[in-house]
């Protein structure tokens, strides 16, 4: 919750869609984004609530454009902070993962 | 429903996170998902969104608001909204409440759905009749000041002199000016010939109203001159489907099929409401000094402004005043005086909207009482569901919570339904109020304004929240009043006090008295719409088709053209194959237009005022009465050679009433200017119902067609030997084969118009039929809520009674009974409201007594089968109560 620095598992999904769509980074894009690359169609809602968080914790800042037609865009834009964390992220994950084989585990653990 | 999910969303998200949301949703909807899904599945994926997001928004603004650094929600582990901390924010202990609040609901997932589908229905049909109401009785017109904008004497029109002395004299009235219904022909632009409708107007017309035209200008006061020059105005519609929206077409001249073309001067804006719905078309009127008289043709009509503090009341005064003297002043004008004393002056508003209003608040109060039955239902389900919550909520209270706190649940689980039937009620109104406005009959006023503004959403969204708090309130209240002691007993009926069942008692009657009387208005529109359908309108409408083509008057200059034009017709029509007979007719019974006449019998004192009646003429041509199959009752009918004669006329028998008092008066004579020659009465035949099958026959007078009398055109009526539909096509061919540039604007079989006078009732009688459905539905959900619960809370006492060997028939009858007795007493309220309530609808019935017996007893009767029906199934269960089960579960 805190900057302790690792990003929960929707901030990390949406910082990430964040660096694939590159310049067209506002809220709807990045929706499409994560539906497309996940399947799943998350909503508008939750997109917007994770990127105020993530804005507030510094990781990335946001600037309101005018769209085609003149209507207002929120753009994002990730920051230095927030690529070190999400960089803290990748890191931690590679260690947590280091060695783990799912399908070698067998069933019988309770799934 | 894309933007009122878009207003939610802009509300739920703030300022700051709001407007971009919504922008791109609705590009990503635009763009992407509805060219993939297709438009309904894109909606719904639309209106998902905004629900699914709703929740993150607003979690987002309270966190931003009270900055806490521990956001997640404390939920305890009593499965309640956790105590509530001095420092808790108010909206995060809503929040939590209603987070509850929905885990509560969603566990009782039937009887929660059945709460929210009955709001949702409710408050659809609420949100829309509030709808027509904003729209069509609430909003002002359309028009600078318009409340000081009058109508004079909207009955009787006038002459454009006198219209000119108002205009003089009148100082209660700062503008005046006149209008006459005009049909104009437009036969050039890219479309077939056609006609529509239109009036000639007085120069200030639309400056009066406070509106103009959006390209080119308005008339000049010299266009009213006899011979000021030919203009028009277009209204924004004609313009665009005649003349392709062309701007050019302002300067430039169109073909009216008049001896002269017509210039464009001015097109008018699209919100441009004109005085009668459907004109299209503007030409000055010409007041012609010359003609002082009360014309025959001429009948225009004065519209005044009001100067201020003056009423309409004091406007009619002296308006009656000056017409008086004028009158005196120019003999000769035929017109009554005392028609005019009676005469009004009216709110323009009233002329408009004044025939619908008691229609529109009928159907609100139905609609509101529908929402009365809901909440009460809505009350009945939540105490039901208090009442099995018993020992949680009394452990609760044990465990500290304060009767504050538990009340609040209570309540906010009502306004969670309340809310989820609201929205789903707007999107109910959303959807469907568009569909109801198109089944209104096109001369309703102001249908095309309806729809679901901004206000009507406030106000939805306000009759959603009212619904909660009414729901919510009773069981909230006894609830809180519940002494945890006795729940935690573990024994006795589940802690049902006895208030609490008195409470459910009392719901049923209030229900069961609301349905009655929505179910009764309902069947008295049924009833009267099925009265109206089996009048006999005065003659045979089966197989004939009526169609009336509109002579220009460039190709028919001289009104013997015109009248040659016809009889030309009828030969043709009648040598169709399948054709009986031909008549024709000025104007068609059921359709709109008629004049009035004053006429007196000769040989009464022609000087008295008394002697003149106002009877409605028309024109015919001979076979008309057999066409329509109408009787003769004494005398002859018409004959081709009346039309050369023209001394010969036929009355109806109200007329003959109205005259002379009696039925046979052939030969008498009447006369309708002393200075022409009277006419001779060869016939009288029986009366029809000139003004739609719900309407008196008028006295009438049906006059052989003479030349200066068909200017207007005439309604060709054919009688078909068979089937009427090839006659209708055959007739407008033979008239196409005639003249192939003259528009045809009636062309159809006389069943339909008839049907279509009765079209109001028909869709008031489907809608009050709807409510009563709902109403009566809503009713027995209710009763079988209510019953079902209180067998549950008596099956201990039921296995008891079973154990000491009752019979099971004896055990359903008790429950039956019992369950009955409420709702009997509140049909007996219901009929004795709807008794003393039938003087206030009077004049929307039609054909029976507003306080009908056989309505009132059917309507007690049903409501007392359904409650036996939703009876039938708790009573069942209680009957087959294994008594060893039922007491060992204590």
């Amino acid at each position: 919750m805190s900057d302790s620095g690792v990003l929960g598992a929707f901030e990390e999904l949406v910082l990430l869609a964040l660096i694939h769509v590159e310049d067209e980074a506002y809220g709807m894009a990045l929706r499409r984004e994560i539906a497309q690359r996940s399947g799943r169609d998350v909503s508008i809602g939750a997109v917007y609530a994770t990127l105020t968080r993530l804005e507030k914790k510094g990781y990335l800042e946001s600037t309101l454009q005018e769209a085609p037609g003149g209507r207002p865009r929120r753009t994002y834009r990730l920051l230095p902070f927030g690529r070190e964390v999400l960089a803290r992220t990748q890191e931690l994950r590679a260690r947590m993962w280091e060695g783990v084989d799912v399908s070698a585990l067998g069933g019988g653990g309770g799934s | 429903m894309t933007w009122l999910g878009e207003r939610i969303l802009r509300l739920v998200a703030g300022r700051s996170l709001g407007p971009s949301a919504a922008t791109e949703l609705d590009e990503e909807f635009r763009t992407f998902i509805l060219p993939e899904r297709g438009t309904l599945r894109a909606r719904l994926w639309y209106g998902g969104q905004v629900l699914r997001s709703t929740p993150h928004f607003l979690r987002l603004r309270v966190r931003g608001e009270s900055e806490a650094p521990n956001g997640v929600g404390g939920a305890s582990g009593f499965g309640g909204p956790g105590p509530e901390g001095p420092g808790d924010g108010r909206v995060r202990r809503i929040l939590r409440s209603t987070r509850f609040a929905f885990r509560v609901l969603r566990r009782r997932p039937v009887l929660s759905g059945a709460a929210v589908l009955t709001l949702a229905l409710a408050l659809g049909f609420s949100t829309a009749a509030y709808g027509v109401l904003e729209a069509v009785l609430l909003r002002s017109l359309p028009y600078e000041a318009p409340q000081k904008l009058v109508w004079v004497h909207p009955d009787w029109p006038l002459a454009p002199a006198h219209i000119d002395a108002i205009r003089a004299n009148a100082r209660s009235l700062t503008e005046v000016g006149g209008f006459e219904r005009r049909l104009l022909n437009f036969l050039d632009g890219n479309q077939d010939p056609e006609q529509v409708r239109g009036a000639a107007v007085t120069a200030n017309h639309f400056d009066m109203l406070g509106s103009g035209p959006v390209l080119g200008r308005g008339f000049l006061p010299e266009e009213s001159q006899p011979d000021g020059g030919n203009v028009i105005i277009l209204s924004h519609a004609l313009w665009a489907s005649r003349y392709g929206s062309d701007p050019g077409i302002v300067g430039r001249t169109v073909d009216l099929g008049l001896p002269v073309p017509y210039t464009v001067v001015g097109i008018m804006g699209p919100g441009h409401r004109p005085i009668e719905e459907d004109w299209a078309a503007w030409v000055p009127l010409r007041l012609d000094p010359a003609s002082e008289g009360w014309d025959f043709w001429r009948s225009a009509y004065a519209i005044g402004r009001m100067a201020d503090g003056s009423t309409p009341d004091g406007v009619n005064g002296e308006v009656a005043q000056i017409i008086e003297e004028y009158v005196t002043r120019v003999p000769g004008t035929a017109f009554r005086i005392e028609d005019l004393a009676e005469a009004r002056v009216v709110p323009l508003e009233e002329v408009i909207v004044g025939p619908v209003r008691q229609g529109i608040w009928a159907l609100v109060i139905g609609v509101g009482l529908l929402l009365l039955i809901a909440c009460a239902n809505v009350g009945n389900l939540l105490m039901a569901l208090a009442s099995a919550r018993q020992r949680e909520l009394a452990v609760r209270r044990a465990l500290g919570a304060d009767r504050g706190q538990i009340v609040r649940q209570l309540f906010t689980e009502s306004m969670v339904l309340a809310v989820l039937g609201g929205t789903g009620g707007m999107a109910l109104a959303h959807v469907a109020l568009p569909a109801a406005v198109r089944l209104l009959p096109p001369d309703m006023p102001r249908t095309d304004e309806i729809g679901i503004s901004f206000t009507v959403l406030i106000v939805g969204v306000g009759l959603a929240l009212v619904s909660g708090a009414l729901a919510g309130a009773l069981p909230a209240y006894l609830q809180s009043r519940n002494d945890p002691g006795v729940a935690l007993q573990g024994s006795g009926r589940s802690g049902v006090t006895r208030v609490t069942r008195r409470t459910h008692t009392g719901l049923i009657i209030l229900e069961s008295a609301l349905a009655v009387v929505v179910a009764v208005g309902a069947g008295l529109m049924l009833r009267s719409f099925n009265a109206a359908l089996s009048e006999d309108p005065g003659f045979n409408p089966q197989n004939v088709v009526a169609v009336r083509p509109s002579l220009a008057r460039a190709r028919y200059p001289t009104d013997q053209d015109r009248a040659q034009f016809f009889m030309d017709a009828q030969e043709r029509l009648a040598a169709l194959p399948g054709v009986e007979e031909v008549g024709g007719i000025l104007f068609l019974p059921m359709t709109s237009g008629g004049w009035r006449g004053l006429w007196a019998v000769i040989g009464t004192d022609l000087e008295d005022e008394e002697s003149w009646k106002g009877i409605s003429n028309r024109t015919v041509l001979p076979g008309y009465f057999e066409s329509m199959g109408m009787r003769v009752l004494h005398g002859r009918s018409l004959t081709r050679e009346d039309l050369a004669e023209n001394q010969v006329t036929v009355v109806n028998q109200a007329a003959a009433r109205l005259l002379f008092g009696e039925d046979d008066v052939v030969g008498r004579e009447v006369t309708r200017d002393s200075e022409l020659p009277p006419r001779r009465i060869v016939g009288v035949v029986e009366d029809v119902r000139q003004g739609g099958l719900d309407a008196d026959p008028l006295p009438e007078m049906y006059h052989p067609l003479t030349a200066e009398q068909v200017r207007g055109g005439l309604y060709l009526t054919v009688k078909a030997a068979g089937e009427a539909e090839p006659v209708l096509l055959a007739a407008r061919q033979a008239l196409l084969d005639l003249d192939p540039r003259i528009p045809i604007p009636h062309a159809e079989a006389l069943t339909a118009t008839v049907r279509r006078s009765v079209t109001m009732r028909e869709v008031s009688a489907l809608g009050a039929g709807a409510f009563a459905l709902f109403g009566l539905l809503l009713g027995a959900v209710g009763i079988y809520g209510v019953t079902s619960f209180q067998v549950s809370t008596q099956m201990r006492e039921v296995g008891v009674r079973v154990a000491l060997g009752a019979r099971s028939t004896r055990i359903v009858r008790g429950v039956v009974v019992r369950g009955l007795l409420p709702v009997q007493v509140g049909v007996g309220v219901g009929v004795a409201s709807a008794w003393m309530a039938g003087g206030a609808i009077e004049s929307l019935v039609y054909g029976i007594p507003a306080r009908d017996p056989t309505t009132l007893l059917a309507v007690a009767g049903i409501l007392t089968g359904v409650a036996l029906i939703a009876q039938v199934g708790p009573a069942l269960r209680a009957s087959r109560a294994d008594p060893v089960e039922v007491l060992n579960q204590e």
